[in-house]
């Protein structure tokens, strides 16, 4: 460098540090560019920690042969005894938390291959039992499209962003949306027409992803093809079985025992929640129609469902509060958001959310707005949340009578025409900002 | 490169990079499926039939006779923490009061005994009394309290749910991988439900208007469950005797309140010891003194 002018020196220099850029650019993106993995489902460690799943340094048979040496001293260490009995479980644990990934990957697969045991995949004579493996195979894997144009991968191209690719509702955009995006695993979901402990139908699931849900940030996907839908059904189904038998298998390696690995134990277990999911289309509540109602007919039906909404028997007030906006209870969570630990950020568990009552005054309800609708959320509660079921069974013959859950349905249906509903109006003192 | 203050940064930039921002804790051990043994097991859990995993796992069931008891005492060592209240916010003054006793832990301050300290049997290879109680199990509540705070039902018998108050309650009881159960009763009303799935551990049920009001219902499939009563006396009756049981104690209190193992005994991870109960003959463990650390 010396004898060159100074600016040659400085260009020289500037040279070099562009030339360091770029060359650190390159291999940033040489890094950057290999091939992604192929998706795999996520443990569920709700709930659990991570710690206690961890093995210890020391194996099994070197554990074994220093707890006998110690147990035939005369005056055993109860501390150490106590310590390896720690680590044994401690390798327990880890060792049955490979086993469970073993056995969910036998019986349902992986995000790419989705894969049902034959006992449960559907039959000819009853399609409405079983799963559909050709249906799910549309609705896995990565997003490509045939020559006719078939869609494939429709789970990764619509769902995954919120739902994630287990089904557990910490997609990406979750953490933006209030409420959380479903949690599949528990296999519960809020809005059905079945009776208080049923699952939801297939229609059930269908009529949610063709309307969408009001007021929450669940669009209808009305505009996709019925196949499309029906795939999409089946996968939302096998990823709620999957959850379900994950936690079921869970609770083995949570307690030391060694996860069942054959097909008979394995089949028999599944077959207590698919089973569940079999019988949902026998749970379906159909109310009676109405009787038509003239104008003073109807008006006092509203009435008296009015007196019940504030009656002792129904107790809607006190959650939905004596003027319908859904602030008589607080701090009350639901099954999703009770599981969760704000402290557990390590997993990336979303902080929780508190559940509010609906407001009635606002006329969005999420369920549906048809009268059956409303019928069957007062009838049957929702499922994972806090709203009772609230109509006559057999087994509660105490309940609310089909023509009081009318007359409940008919002044809930009124709420948002009263004037002190009107948004806008100069008297917003019971006004709340939001739904 | 020359040694120039400018290529610090893309240096820099490449070990921030590399090393990531990862500061998740995460458990997900690699399996690699590709392994013939593991690919073995797939394959046999898949298509059934011949042998796979852990077909020999049944552990060797002890042949024992006879039928013995367990019994002992949970003490609380130290002083007796006062029951709290727990303030009602005025719902349903009239039938609540303005506060509840706090029942999540109630040690009784002349004897030190600990109530609703559950034990019970993890695993037992035969049962004296198999079938099915034909009575149903009764789970009810008054002045906004539920009157058995832990309540053991056998799967498949009947448990009614009873409000003897004169206002509604829902009694929400959501039992993993079982039907989900959350009844409105009106004053006086009744419901029967059943479990079709044991549990783990005693399952909340609550209710939804007077959220203060907690108690547990815990399904097993047999009944080889004690619950300790005000004293902190439990006992449990014709236990198969000449095998090995492991035990679990349980409390509310422990894991910040939504219960857990409680180690009442130093040996006693996770609330759990292993015991073999004599044939006619009677298991004393006698007082336990629970220290107050158990707890959190």
């Amino acid at each position: 460098m010396m004898g060159l002018s100074p600016e040659k020196s400085t260009n020289r220099a500037a040279g070099e540090s562009l030339r360091g850029w770029a060359a650190a650019l390159c291999l940033l993106a040489a890094l950057g560019c290999t091939k992604a993995d192929p998706a795999q489902f996520k443990l569920n460690m709700e709930g659990l920690d991570p710690a206690d799943f961890v093995a210890s340094g020391s194996t099994d048979e070197a554990l074994a042969e220093r707890i006998a040496k110690i147990e035939q001293e005369p005056d055993p260490d109860e501390e150490q005894l106590s310590e390896l009995q720690n680590a044994q479980s401690a390798n327990a644990r880890a060792k049955g938390l490979r086993d469970l990934k073993v056995a969910l990957h036998a019986l349902f697969g992986t995000p790419d291959e989705p894969f049902v045991l034959k006992e449960l995949q559907t039959q000819p004579d009853t399609p409405e039992v079983g799963f559909d493996l050709a249906k799910l195979r549309r609705a896995a894997g990565p997003v490509s499209s045939l020559e006719d144009g078939t869609q494939i991968g429709l789970y990764r191209q619509h769902c995954v962003h919120c739902h994630g690719i287990t089904g557990d509702g910490v997609g990406p955009t979750a953490a933006f949306l209030t409420p959380y995006p479903r949690d599949f695993r528990r296999g519960i979901f809020k809005f059905t027409s079945t009776s208080e402990s049923a699952k939801p139908t297939k229609d059930d699931l269908k009529r949610t992803l063709k309307q969408g849900i009001a007021g929450t940030a669940m669009p209808s996907f009305a505009l996709l093809p019925e196949a499309d839908i029906d795939a999409l059904v089946e996968y939302v189904k096998y990823l709620a079985l999957r959850g379900e038998m994950e936690t079921a298998l869970m609770s083995y390696v949570d307690a030391g025992d060694p996860v069942p690995l054959t097909h008979e134990e394995l089949l028999s277990e599944l077959q207590n929640y698919a089973s569940m999911w079999d019988s949902a289309a026998d749970e379906v509540i159909t109310p009676e129609a109405p009787p038509e109602l003239d104008e003073p007919g109807l008006l006092a039906s509203i009435e008296a469902g009015r007196k019940l909404f504030l009656d002792a028997k129904a107790q809607c007030v006190q959650c939905h509060g004596p003027t319908g906006l859904g602030d008589g209870a607080e701090k009350r969570f639901d099954v999703w958001n009770e599981a969760k630990t704000d402290t557990n950020l390590a997993f990336f568990s979303l902080p929780k959310q508190q559940l509010q009552p609906r407001n009635l005054r606002s006329g969005v309800y999420r369920g549906g707005r048809r009268p059956v609708d409303l019928y069957r959320r007062i009838q049957a509660g929702i499922k994972g949340a806090q709203m009772p079921s609230m109509g006559q069974t057999p087994a509660k013959p105490s309940g609310l009578t089909p023509t009081e859950i009318w007359n409940l349905v008919h002044y809930v249906q009124s709420l948002p025409y009263e004037p002190t509903s009107e948004t806008g109006s100069p008297e917003r003192s019971i006004q709340r900002d939001r739904n | 490169m020359s040694c120039s203050k400018y290529s610090i940064g893309p240096l820099l930039a490449l070990v921030i990079c590399v090393a990531g921002c990862e500061r998740r804790a995460v458990v997900d051990p690699v399996v690699d499926f590709d392994d013939p043994e593991i690919a073995k097991v797939v394959a046999a859990i898949r298509e059934g039939g011949e042998g796979s995993g852990s077909e020999d796992g049944g552990e060797a069931a002890a042949a024992g006779t006879g039928w013995g008891t367990l019994k002992g005492r949970f003490l609380f060592d130290g002083a007796a923490p006062a029951i709290g209240r727990v303030s009602t916010g005025g719902k349903d003054a009239d039938m609540c009061g303005d506060s509840v006793p706090d029942q999540s832990l109630l040690v009784d301050p002349a004897t030190k005994g600990i109530s609703n300290v559950v034990v019970f049997a993890r695993k037992v290879s035969r049962q004296k009394s198999p079938e099915t109680p034909t009575e149903p199990a009764i789970f009810d509540q008054k002045a906004c309290l539920f009157l058995t705070h832990v309540l053991p039902v056998r799967t498949g018998q009947a448990m009614k749910i009873l409000n003897s108050d004169p206002k509604a309650h829902n009694t929400a009881i959501s039992p993993p991988g079982d039907g989900n159960i959350n009844p409105q009763l009106p004053g006086g009303g009744e419901t029967t439900v059943s479990f079709k799935r044991a549990q783990n551990a005693p399952v909340p049920a609550t209710c939804s208007i007077h959220p203060w009001m907690k108690a547990f219902v815990f399904p097993r499939a047999d009944g080889y469950v004690a619950v300790s009563g005000p004293d902190g006396s439990f006992e449990i009756k014709d236990l198969p005797a000449g095998e090995i049981i492991e035990f679990m104690v349980w409390h509310e209190r422990v894991g910040g309140g939504s219960g857990g193992g409680l180690v009442a005994k130093s040996g006693w991870n996770g609330g759990r010891f292993k015991l073999t109960i004599p044939a006619d003959g009677v298991e004393d463990l006698g007082d336990i003194a629970v220290p107050e650390a158990a707890f959190k």
